[in-house]
């Protein structure tokens, strides 16, 4: 099977989106799941019906408004190869956030945290690592109220727990 | 058809581990970190004990090690000096660990660089950190741990000023090392360079480099020293004009140049000063580093600041500078126009070179020793360039400054734990190859052109029969010699090739000590010279038509020329260099072959030729065999010459590496060398073979003239002696009384000189003279060669054989029996030569003498007898020439009618031979 070949994902809300296959193989956990169904060229492609069968790939925690955003991500880098995990360097790691992504995050919160957890769950390193950087931002020089506020997160520590844990941590404070 | 793929559904509500931990690595401050983690109690729990969090604050610090270098559980005796230099492996305490860490450095970056920026110097911390050294350390750890702080806003401001602060360091500690150094206290300056070598700082944005530092530092407080080799008046104050100096003393004084000469004595003088100016500079290098045995683990040692002070020294003002302008201006001088020259002399020397050269034995007396040591220096190949004057001495006074300079002794240690001391000779000579290779590889181009002159010049003067010049040449040889031998006693260095190079063709005050004692010079010959100097030997009495002593010289001038290059290459390793110098010496070699030949063997021979061919033996009585010797003589030189040549070749050019592809016998394989070596053998071979023919003529000659100096010639009788003879006496031949007739006209037995043993007179000299030749000239040439000549030489004496024994001899019976013993010894004679084409005639002589030793007449009555013995010969003479043998029947009967009894008998042989007689025939 070709690697031009489209696949067919369907959201949450029913919607397709018709993409190459390696559009859609940004995300590692599509494209592993198609590694074992439609091995790539020069493998198994025996008949011609196969390369019209269709192939769907439902994902139904993920909604249309947000996989649109997902997809062009993955439709921008699907020249780029990304390296492996392990082979990433450290620096590049904490590298500043690349400008291209940083106007494509610049999305309401919301929709931010859904492209992480999309990310997260479709294992697209790359746009989970941006996503965490614009984060990284935002907390940036904030108390833990505020990043509280930000992120609507309830505080589930008693006052003398906070208070404890702020005597154990004076060691980062600005001296 | 579809395909559906189902995912997994598990979806983390919320903020999964992964996200927080993403968001913690790129957190840009650790305290964003610390403030996340008390957001609430699941991101808290997550943070502490997410170790990779930590593990990779430790990466960034460069403590992290993946082996097993770890220094763990050293938390307590972390300081801000020792914090980076710790390693951990450990993930249970990468977070205690970077907190101890960033609890000691951060306060102090904070101190630093953002709260008393302006004025650090006063900061408390540097009242614990007190010395120059202890600084350098927390400023290495400070310059590593900002790193972390990449993504602060202010990161760049943290960066500038962390560098100016940083840069100001080092230029304190550089002005402290200045002032130290000018009150010597050599171990303040160690201590100083030893806090330098611990500025060790791997952030990318901070750019400073201590070592080039210290180096800049060397280089420009030494560079105050060199100022003034730049200077036009140094390098104009090597070159003396000698326009205006017309004493006697000047007068022949040898390598002027357009009126100016290179002045040898002021170069000395420069590179005096130099070596003393940089002596002093490493004694002080020495001094820092040898004033203390600590700090051992220094990267920074003395090796590298004496070759950056030595490489700047050459390369911007010695070679580049100096050297530079020198060599500029002796090309200017050298290519002045002559006629601008003339303008500018006040007035004209009008000595011409050779004039020049032969009254040097004069003038070395006369002149003063710096005029000896100058005239040492110029030879025969510089004498006309300045250029060429400058070049390999510049080099030789390079070289030798550095050999000898005061280096300190610097241990390094290898790899195998062994210690050997650095070679700084071997380095510092490289950077002048590599400074110097321009002015090499110019002078390599030009030195063929030179050698080309020198060697026609060297010919030209040999020939003009300069006597002279040529005892100068001889005396010049020798020495040289002798002074390649000292040199070899002196564990000869390879500098000392540019003094023999630079004495060659000149003349000094050794010249009288060497005239008093020749045997010992022959004592001193160096191996080369030697062989030759054996070879040479055999042919010393000869006068020479063409010189070995002259090919010495020649091949000698090559051999400096050689020495000189590959000398001036000593330190050199550059490829091109090497084919070029390579290249140069082929082309001199094939130059100087080409010149030999045409030039010297060639017309040495042809004279050889002419004056063989004039030679008339015959007005000359005694040593007949003379030219004949000499001219193999001169073969021999010739035969020796091209020995010479090719032992040089096979060691000089092959062996040395010259030529690689070298030693084909395939003359398709040969390369041009080697062709021309060859050219060399066939030329000397034809002339041989001309030579050998002309020999031929002239040794059949001597015997001819000898043998009719005993006999008469073969004009049948001289006028003098026939003027008073008739025709008939002649004829009969029985009253001759002459001495040519009377070899075998002999009438009885006593008369035979074989009864004492003895051949004729006429044999014994043609015996003896080929005798002699032969042995003569076995020695000297080649076995085929010799062959060819004795069989040309048998096959015309044989000529001349025939011609005496029809022209000159009457046989009698009783001379018949002495024939017999002659031919036979000629026989035993040409047997034992070999010469076989003329044993087949004496086999036929052997024959006809039967002939001779019937008896017709015996009693000289009886009529019938008389014819029964004439039948009897008479069918011998039928019998002789059916043989088939190498006389035809003709020539047998031309034989017969040598016998002295001819006219008697001849009627009756006439009958038996023709079956009739004279009286047969009738007029009609």
């Amino acid at each position: 099977m070709s690697t031009n070949r489209s696949i067919v994902i369907i959201t949450s809300d029913n919607e397709k989106f018709t993409v190459e296959r390696k559009v859609a193989e940004k995300s590692l956990l599509i494209k592993n799941m198609l590694k074992n169904l439609l091995p790539v060229d020069g493998e198994a492609s025996d008949s011609e019906d196969e390369d019209n069968d269709i192939i769907e790939v439902p994902t139904q925690n993920v909604r249309s408004a947000v996989m649109k955003n997902i997809l062009e991500w993955c439709e921008h880098y699907k020249d780029v190869e990304f390296p492996e995990e392990d082979q990433e360097d450290d620096s590049k790691k904490s590298a500043p956030i690349d400008p291209w992504d940083k106007n494509f995050l610049n999305v309401d919160q919301e929709m931010l945290y859904e492209i992480i957890l999309a990310a997260n769950y479709l294992n697209i390193k790359p746009l989970l690592n941006a996503g965490c950087k614009i984060v990284a931002e935002m907390i940036r020089g904030k108390s833990p109220e505020e990043i509280r506020k930000t992120f609507n997160i309830v505080n589930d520590f008693t006052p003398e727990e906070e208070a404890a844990i702020r005597r154990e941590n004076e060691w980062a404070e600005d001296r | 058809m579809v395909h559906r793929v189902a995912l997994p559904l598990q979806y983390d509500v919320g903020l999964s581990e992964n996200i927080i931990d993403a968001i913690c690595l790129n957190a840009v401050h650790v305290i964003d970190i610390i403030n996340l983690s008390l957001v609430n109690k699941q991101i808290n729990k997550f943070i502490n004990e997410n170790n990779n969090i930590w593990i990779n604050y430790c990466k960034k610090l460069g403590i992290w090690c993946n082996g097993n270098d770890e220094t763990n559980n050293i938390i307590d005796i972390i300081t801000p000096l020792n914090c980076l230099d710790i390693k951990i492996n450990d993930p249970f305490i990468a977070k205690n660990t970077f907190i101890k860490i960033y609890s000691l450095i951060s306060p102090i970056v904070k101190q630093l660089l953002i709260d008393n920026y302006t004025n650090f110097q006063n900061l408390t911390i540097f009242n614990t950190y007190n010395t120059p050294i202890l600084q350098a350390k927390l400023f290495s750890n400070i310059g590593n741990f900002i790193i972390i702080m990449n993504r602060f806003n202010n990161y760049d401001s943290l960066i500038i000023r962390f560098n100016s602060i940083i840069n100001l360091f080092i230029n304190s500690i550089i002005n402290e090392i200045q002032l130290q150094l000018k009150f010597q206290n050599y171990s303040n300056v160690l201590s100083l360079i030893t806090a330098l070598d611990c500025l060790n700082i791997s952030n990318e944005r901070i750019n400073i480099d201590p070592l080039d530092s210290l180096l800049e530092f060397f280089i420009s407080k030494y560079n105050d020293d060199y100022i003034n080799l730049l200077t036009d008046n140094l390098s104009n104050e090597c070159f003396q004009s000698e326009n205006n100096n017309h004493n006697t003393s000047q007068k022949h004084k040898r390598g002027i140049v357009k009126g100016y000469s290179f002045s040898f004595e002021k170069v000395d003088e420069i590179f005096n000063n130099i070596t003393e100016m940089l002596n002093n500079q490493l004694i002080e290098i020495d001094n820092i580093f040898k004033s203390s045995d600590k700090n051992l683990n220094r990267s920074i040692d003395e090796i590298p600041i004496i070759l950056k002070v030595l490489e700047n020294f050459l390369s911007n003002y010695l070679i580049g500078g100096l050297i530079d302008k020198i060599i500029f201006k002796s090309k200017q001088i050298d290519s002045y126009d002559d006629g601008l020259i003339i303008k500018e002399k006040v007035v004209g020397d009008g000595q011409s070179k050779e004039e020049g050269i032969e009254n040097i034995d004069n003038d070395n007396n006369n002149n003063d020793n710096n005029d000896n040591d100058n005239d040492l220096k110029i030879n025969l190949i510089n004498e006309t360039s300045l250029f060429f004057q400058c070049v390999p001495y510049l080099h030789y006074k390079l070289i030798k400054m550095l050999e000898n300079l005061k280096y300190p002794k610097t241990e390094i240690l290898l790899e195998s734990n062994e210690t050997i001391n650095m070679n700084y000779i071997k380095v510092s000579c490289e950077f002048i190859n590599y400074y110097y290779e321009q002015y090499l590889i110019e002078f390599s181009i030009e030195l063929p052109r030179k050698c080309h002159q020198s060697l026609i010049q060297l010919i030209q003067s040999w020939k003009s029969d300069n006597q002279k010049f040529q005892k100068n040449i001889e005396f010049e040889i020798l020495k040289l010699v002798i002074n390649d031998d000292n040199e070899n006693n002196n564990k000869k260095s390879n500098y000392e090739i540019i003094n023999t190079f630079t004495n060659l063709f000149t003349f000094n005050n050794k010249q009288k000590e060497i005239k008093d004692e020749p045997e010992n010079n022959e004592n001193k010959l160096t191996k080369m010279e030697a062989k030759l100097k054996i070879l040479s030997a055999k042919v010393e009495s000869l006068k020479n038509l063409i010189s070995l002593d002259l090919t010495i010289l020649l091949l000698q001038h090559i051999k400096n020329s050689y020495d000189l290059l590959i000398g001036l290459t000593e330190y050199s390793i550059t490829v091109q260099l090497k084919k070029q110098i390579n290249e140069t010496c082929q082309n001199i070699f094939s130059e100087f072959l080409n010149i030999l030949i045409n030039q010297h063997i060639k017309p040495g021979f042809q004279e050889a030729l002419n004056r063989l061919n004039d030679y008339k033996p015959i007005e000359q009585e005694e040593g007949l065999i003379e030219p004949v010797n000499k001219f193999i003589e001169l073969v021999e030189v010739g035969d020796l010459i091209l020995q010479m040549i090719d032992v040089f070749y096979k060691n000089e050019l092959i062996n040395n590496g010259i030529i690689s592809n070298g030693g084909s016998k395939d003359f398709l394989k040969m390369n041009g060398i080697e062709k021309s070596i060859k050219l060399f053998e066939n030329i000397l071979d034809t002339y041989v073979a001309n030579g050998l023919d002309i020999s031929i003529n002239i040794i059949i000659n001597e015997i001819k003239f000898k043998i009719e100096n005993k006999l008469g010639g073969l004009e049948l009788l001289p006028q003098s002696q026939s003027s008073n003879k008739s025709f008939s006496t002649i004829e009969n031949g029985n009253n001759d009384t002459n001495n040519d007739n009377m070899v075998y006209n002999l009438k009885f037995n006593e008369e035979l000189r074989l009864n004492t043993g003895l051949m004729s007179e006429w044999t014994e000299i043609y015996i003896n003279v080929l005798n002699n030749h032969f042995k003569l000239l076995q020695e000297s040439i080649e076995k085929s060669i010799m062959e060819v000549f004795k069989q040309e030489l048998g096959e015309r004496l044989i000529i001349y054989l025939i011609k005496l024994i029809l022209k000159k001899f009457k046989i009698s019976v009783i001379g018949g029996i002495q024939f017999n013993y002659d031919i036979n010894k000629l026989y035993e004679f040409y047997k034992i030569n070999k010469i076989k084409p003329a044993i087949d005639y004496l086999i036929g002589f052997k024959k006809i003498n039967q002939l001779y030793l019937i008896d017709c007449l015996i009693d000289n009555k009886n009529n019938k007898e008389i014819k029964l013995h004439c039948k009897e010969l008479g069918k011998l003479i039928i019998e002789i020439g059916r043989d088939n043998g190498i006389f035809t029947p003709e020539e047998v009967y031309q034989f017969v009618s040598r016998r002295s009894d001819w006219y008697k008998i001849k009627k009756n042989i006439d009958k038996v031979v023709y079956g009739f007689g004279a009286d047969d025939c009738v007029i009609m």
